[in-house]
């Protein structure tokens, strides 16, 4: 909320200045979020008043005024389009310094000499209005700074109010509060005597529960404008002043916090209905938007239909305006829970919704209308005041809480003398009995937010000062958990970073097209940021692609990236699964900056899956129970992609981008590796094996096989049954020609050892040949000669 | 000069061999001239021989002679076999020689992203404190989001929320404090076992808001405690101490009252930044509302609760001096670099 300082202190002045205010403020809950003056430093502006205005004789535009400042009389060149003899505006003379530190000097425009500037309203910080001149009241002293005149040095405050206090979005309610911090009394405006015209007019039937408290009143022959004192009080709250009418609604509503409306009685048919919307019916807002009702608004009605929408604005169809004369002035209680979420509704968010979704009070409708008629009566003498029709169906009916010193020191951890306790809620207007086990408390009608003594204990909190709450080493409280067996988090991440690898955090939506390429549904937001940004990630690829296309496109080759974040499958919310994963893409040279030709190489599969394994490996998931198998995921090269099986079941994949899909996404080459992180974090115990004492044997051989078998086929075949053969590997392959196409020469290393002996030469060669016997075999292999 | 015209004991010979010791180039030579100088055909060796018709006295003497001529020959000859050695040596080494500049092979080392940098930090924290990590789910329905945490469907705190939603029931989360309501159910189930209860909620939450100041997606890490001693105090102590650790020094803090709908009393914290001369909001904290408690079936009358939530990459921007949050999300390797 916004608001003059000026405004606040003609409520309650405590002797504090502008900052120590604020920090007062701020340290009781309502944060100051700005204090500024109107308007920025500028100096040497006075009020002027233009006497002469001539043509100038070489530019068509300018004219040559002579402009009084009381002291003197100046020659000013001047472009505005609006300047007359006669009209007073702000003068900046030579030596101004205007906002953004413009300073004005004696000069020639066009030959003419100029002694100054006449100003528009940006000129002098403040917002224009109209393409010219600022022009000033007639009675505007002439020589005033117009600092001074225009009271810019004001300060506007403001406050940022919690959805809970309501009540301070008020000049009324943030003086109370000022009132209980500074130990000042708070005084309420006294109200005006008037007197009221006896013609019983506008009858108002309330046909709804929601709407408690309905207070009508119809002003006749109402004139003229509001103030000069409420017109800059309204413009420094952000309001601009309109008509009377409007301008004591919106006025009071500041000051007193309680939403007003009127309505411009001669447009209005028969008499007045507070209800419920009937689903379908129409209504023209004041600010032109035409909305459909669906039947659970709250509106005003008279015999031609929806004429306001209750709580948030009034309809055009009978808004008053600079002729209207004769006025009904509403001032309601409508329940938080009939107004909350229908301004939303429409698009709206107006003064009158915030407050009403904040909750009133409800005892503020009698005291706000008295407080605008008052003002009425004051600008408008010769007004007809109707006395006001009331619908009173409200009772107070606060609850009675309960608080102990106890519950008070349980909760805070400290001790406060009871005494304080007592003069602290009393003086925040609440009723405290004193009982046996301590005081029985009632909030006043404005505090509808206290009900529970958790309520009163951060008001008491809140007044006394946290800074004066000691803080108290907490118990420690420890509960300890056994120690974890498995691959942590961090872990992972630094394995990776040791292989290049950057952690990306991309967004956890992605643009649908693009997620469509890795999964056939994909779960859409209904409101989302933008249409790039639609649906929940079925992969980490749908938003790590992006980032790597981000760097592509910025001269950055060596793309390695990896996440660990949500992946979302299934496209509805209730049945969807939302995975732990990790995602890797990487492209580009594997030395960005190398200077050997052995080394200038890209990164491809057999990077990946080394970089894969190592993960695994660190996971304590054993190399027997890991398998790579040809997957057919229609995103992957289908030759040069595998998924990771363990112990047969698949824990996620690896492989080059689909040709055809990185084309697509104008991108090269890139390799992407998927896995589910439930699958790497696992308990994992290690189980430690002797080491034998006894040398090994190793024996190479060579087969040509046909180019389907894999090396893990062939390799599996080799070991088969041979429980000595500890290990062994493919460490060459060649293709040729003369081999054949579709045939492929694969050398193996076979490794033997024994735990308990050396090898004998004749058995290591008796299991050689039945290697080559079994390879034979299964694989029509046939033995190259060594 | 012809070794018959020498005597090999003479001084000139001496003078001569030791000039042809120093002048050999090569091990072989050296070796060559050792044969000749004192091998078993050299003048030395000749002259030894005669020594079996010389007199004990003259014996003496020649034999004398003959040996400082052999030692002095012998160790010129191995003083200069070692000098050849170490030359040798050194020109293989020169050229063995390679530019210790070049930049080295193999891959560089890559880096964390700097929000799990902070969130790893302030976890550390919490969990040397006896915290537990809580992790749950993104989508989440309107109960865990809103609902249990007192923030019924026309609060007007859901406008500060500005959720995304998925339907009339679920929505990305808003704030871990969905986590906090699952763990304090599951504790209910089992409070003997499960309460005290100390958990840190970190992870990515969501808005639907999206400048320059803010992101669609970030990060939180919330905390809860719930004892039967839980107070307004202990939670002050616990936030100053994970400030100034956080910052490593200690820091001008202050608690403001402010309003959440699921603590009470409740408070932001304030840093004050020399650097800007105001306060920065840091994070926001407070005592367990009591109804949140009965929502997850604790009883508010055994057991007190305060909870702290707190933006990561707000702390990460003061802590890296990065000004621009939409940067934490690029994934640019310009920029991730910087924090390897």
């Amino acid at each position: 909320m916004r608001v003059s300082e000026e405004w606040i202190r003609s409520w309650i002045n405590p002797a504090v200045d502008s900052d120590a205010l604020c920090e007062q403020l701020t340290m009781a809950g309502l944060e100051v979020e700005s204090n500024d003056p109107v308007s920025q430093h500028f100096s040497g502006v006075v009020v002027g008043q233009v006497i002469e205005v001539l043509p100038h004789p070489d530019a068509d535009r300018l004219r040559i005024t002579q402009v009084d400042v009381r002291t003197q009389t100046l020659q000013i060149v001047c472009g505005a389009p609006n300047v007359t003899v006669g009209m007073k505006a702000p003068v900046a003379m030579a030596g101004a310094v205007l906002p953004g530190g413009l300073k004005i000097k004696k000069g020639k425009l066009r030959g003419a000499e100029s002694n100054g500037m006449l100003c528009g309203a940006s000129e002098i910080g403040l917002v224009d209005e109209i393409d010219g001149l600022l022009e000033l009241d007639s009675e505007a002293p002439v020589g005033t700074d117009i600092r001074d005149f225009l009271g810019l040095d004001e300060r506007v405050i403001d406050i940022s109010i919690t959805p809970n206090r309501g009540d301070c979005l008020s000049v009324r309610g943030i003086a109370r509060e000022l009132a209980v911090i500074n130990e000042l009394d708070f005084v309420d405006v006294a109200p005006t005597e008037i007197s009221f015209c006896d013609e019983v007019t506008g009858q108002v039937s309330v046909l709804t529960d929601e709407c408690p408290v309905y207070i009508s009143a119809q002003v006749d022959a109402l004139q003229g404008h509001s103030n000069e004192l409420i017109r800059r009080r309204l413009a420094r709250a952000g309001v601009t002043p309109r008509t009377l009418a409007v301008d004591l609604t919106n006025y009071v509503m500041l000051e007193t916090g309680q939403p007003l409306h009127a309505f411009d009685a001669d447009k209005l048919s028969g008499p007045l209905q507070v209800r419920l919307a009937q689903a379908g019916e129409k209504l023209t807002l004041l600010n032109e938007q035409q909305i459909v009702l669906t039947g659970d608004e709250l509106v005003i009605a008279d015999d031609s239909g929806v004429i306001a929408l209750a709580g948030i604005m009034g309809g055009l169809s009978t808004a008053v305006d600079e002729n209207t004369q004769r006025v009904v002035f509403e001032s309601a209680h409508f329940k938080q829970l009939a107004i909350a979420g229908r301004a939303r509704r429409f698009g709206l968010h107006t003064d009158a919704s915030a407050r009403f979704e904040r909750g009133v009070d409800p005892a503020l409708p009698k005291l706000a209308m008295r407080r605008l008629l008052g003002l009425v009566k004051e600008h408008c003498g010769a007004a007809v005041i109707h006395a006001p029709n009331e619908h009173l169906n409200w009772q107070p009916q606060q609850a009675e809480i309960k608080l102990s010193l106890d519950q008070i020191e349980r909760r805070l951890g400290i001790q406060i003398a009871p005494e304080t306790v007592q003069s602290i809620l009393t003086r925040l207007g609440f009723d405290v009995q004193t009982g046996t086990e301590g005081w029985q408390v009632t909030a006043p009608s404005h505090r509808f937010d206290a009900q529970i003594p958790e309520d009163l204990i951060e008001e008491l909190a809140r007044i006394y000062g946290y800074a004066k709450i000691t803080a108290q080493e907490p118990l420690s409280n420890v509960r300890l958990k056994p120690l974890s067996d498995q691959l942590s988090a961090a872990q992972l991440r630094q394995i990776l970073v040791a292989q290049g690898f950057y952690e990306a955090i991309s967004f956890s939506f992605a643009e649908e097209k693009l997620d469509h390429l890795f999964s056939e549904k994909s779960l859409k937001l209904l409101n989302p940021i933008s249409q790039d940004l639609g649906v929940m990630r079925s992969s980490l690829f749908s938003s790590l692609i992006p980032c790597v296309l981000h760097n592509l496109n910025r001269q950055q080759a060596q793309i390695r990236l990896f996440e660990t974040g949500l992946r979302f499958e299934g496209a509805a919310p209730a049945d969807l699964r939302q995975i732990p994963t990790l995602g890797m893409v990487a492209c580009g040279p594997i030395e960005a900056q190398g200077h050997e030709a052995a080394n200038k190489r890209d990164y491809d599969f057999y990077d990946l899956k080394n970089d894969v394994l190592l993960l695994l490996r660190a996971a304590r998931i054993s190399d027997a129970s890991v398998s790579f198998v040809r997957g057919n995921r229609s995103h992957l090269h289908p030759g040069q992609s595998a998924d990771i099986l363990i112990d047969g079941r698949c824990i996620g994949y690896l492989g080059a981008l689909h040709p055809s899909v990185a084309s697509e996404l104008g991108l090269q080459q890139l390799w992407v590796a998927q896995i589910d992180l439930d699958d790497l974090y696992q308990p994992a115990s290690i189980k430690a094996l002797p080491v034998s004492k006894f040398p090994s044997v190793r024996r190479d051989l060579a087969v040509i096989v046909d180019e389907s078998v894999t090396a893990a086929e062939l390799l599996a075949t080799a070991m088969r049954g041979d429980l000595r053969m500890i290990d062994a590997w493919v460490f060459d392959i060649y293709r040729s020609s003369e081999l054949g196409d579709d045939l492929k020469s694969v050398a193996l290393a076979l490794i033997w050892q024994d735990a308990e002996q050396t090898i004998e030469e004749e058995s290591t060669a008796a299991a050689f040949m039945g290697a080559i016997d079994r390879l034979k075999q299964e694989h029509k292999a046939i033995l190259r000669d060594s | 000069m012809s070794p018959e015209s020498q005597n090999p004991l003479s001084d000139a010979f001496i003078a001569s061999a030791l000039a042809q010791i120093n002048e050999a180039s090569d091990e072989s030579a050296l070796q060559q001239l050792k044969l000749n100088l004192i091998g078993k055909k050299s003048e030395l060796a000749q002259l030894s021989k005669t020594m079996g018709s010389l007199g004990a006295d003259e014996k003496k003497q020649l034999g004398q002679s003959l040996h400082e001529v052999r030692t002095q020959l012998g160790s010129a000859i191995e003083a200069r076999s070692a000098l050849l050695k170490q030359a040798k040596l050194n020109a293989k080494l020169a050229s063995e020689t390679i530019d210790v500049t070049l930049q080295p092979r193999g891959r560089k080392l890559g880096g964390i992203h700097p929000v799990t940098q902070i969130q790893e930090r302030m976890s550390e924290f919490f969990i040397r404190a006896g915290f537990e990590v809580a992790n749950g789910p993104e989508v989440e329905s309107e109960f865990y989001n809103f609902e249990a945490l007192n923030i019924p469907s026309h609060h007007p705190a859901r406008a500060m929320h500005d959720t995304f939603y998925f339907d009339t029931e679920y929505l990305l989360r808003t704030h871990t404090s969905s986590v906090q309501i699952r763990a304090m159910q599951q504790a209910a189930k089992d409070p003997e076992n499960s309460l005290p209860l100390k958990i840190i909620c970190p992870g990515r939450v969501y808005r639907c808001d999206s400048d320059q100041t803010h992101s669609p997606m970030f990060h939180q890490l919330e905390g809860l405690v719930v004892t039967e001693s839980a107070n307004f105090a202990q939670l002050k102590s616990l936030i100053q101490s994970f400030l100034s650790e956080f910052f490593g020094r200690k820091l001008d803090v202050r608690f403001r009252p402010s309003y959440f709908p699921f603590t009470e009393p409740s408070a932001e914290v304030d840093l004050f930044s020399e650097e800007s001369d105001r306060w920065l909001e840091v994070l926001g904290c407070g005592m367990v509302h009591p109804k949140v408690l009965e929502n997850c079936g604790i009883d508010p009358s055994v057991y007190t609760g305060y909870a702290f939530g707190m933006g990561i990459e707000r702390f990460a921007m003061l802590y890296f001096g990065v000004t621009d949050l939409r940067l934490f999300f690029q994934n640019d390797l310009r920029f991730l670099n910087q924090f390897a």
